[in-house]
């Protein structure tokens, strides 16, 4: 085989497999779609991004004002590492969405850090925030 | 020999394409804020108490936590009628992601109840909710 001839064939084998991977990303559905209508979002409620500022700034005062006894509970175990150690060092909080249904919204966060146990964790919180207060935490 | 050529390099380039696409999502490699196709898909068959899918979503679990789960889902199909479903976002760090949905429903006794799921994945499967 001359080099020419060989340099055509790779060039068709190169062709073919991008051809393919083009294919293979167009045909891809990427999961199952939702078939069910979706909220719309809303801005970050201001009470629930003073939550998240106390919760960054490490700010136990604020975090008390803020919320009652029940809703810190909740807040202590929402933040709960996948292993199941708490988070000991919060390194970031980051509003992902909000939606609302009448007066309720559900405000979302991404809290990263440090565990009790030094591994890298995540967690999402979501808070419940009804009449400009924090009624729940999930 | 060239159309065999071109359908070679096809079926190894789409082939290879689905390959990586799968493990980078599985691995949460390069992960973004964007939606999991697989925590959409564990959602929507919560939703519609799909119990097998459910159950391929999750880590491998004995024989009597697969009953429970189907019991479960088999109880919520008295219990609501799902109205909405809103993903919110999500985030990733060191192989978890966690993914966060707003869900709408309607009970037996007519009234609406909104309420949050947030799902951790580890490896394309969901390992936690909450």
């Amino acid at each position: 085989m001359n080099e020419g001839r060989a340099a055509l064939v790779l060039a068709l084998f190169v062709g073919g497999l991008l051809s393919g991977a083009v294919l293979q990303r167009l045909t891809d559905s990427g999961g199952r779609t939702n078939p069910y209508p979706t909220l719309d979002r809303v801005d970050e409620p201001q009470v629930s991004g003073m939550v998240a500022t106390a919760l960054l700034n490490n700010d136990p005062k604020a975090l008390a004002r803020l919320l009652d006894n029940g809703t810190l509970t909740n807040l202590r175990d929402a933040l709960m590492s996948p292993m199941g150690a708490p988070m000991a060092d919060i390194r970031n909080v980051r509003f992902v969405g909000a939606t609302q249904k009448a007066n309720r919204v559900l405000a979302g966060y991404i809290v990263t850090g440090k565990d009790m146990q030094g591994s890298d964790a995540i967690v999402g919180v979501v808070l419940d925030v009804e009449n400009g207060q924090i009624v729940g935490v999930n | 020999m060239a159309v065999g050529m071109v359908l070679v390099g096809v079926v190894v380039g789409y082939m290879l394409t689905a390959s990586m696409a799968t493990v980078i999502s599985d691995q949460g490699w390069f992960a973004t804020s964007g939606e999991s196709p697989q925590a959409r898909t564990y959602m929507v068959a919560l939703l519609q108490r799909e119990a097998d899918s459910i159950s391929s979503l999750r880590p491998q679990q004995d024989v009597v936590s697969q009953a429970l789960a189907a019991q479960a889902a088999q109880q919520s199909v008295q219990q609501a009628k799902p109205l909405s479903l809103t993903y919110l976002g999500g985030g990733s760090s060191g192989g978890f992601s966690v993914q966060i949905y707003a869900v709408e429903v309607r009970a037996n006794d007519g009234t609406q109840q909104l309420f949050s799921l947030a799902l951790t994945l580890l490896g394309g499967k969901v390992v936690g909710t909450r």
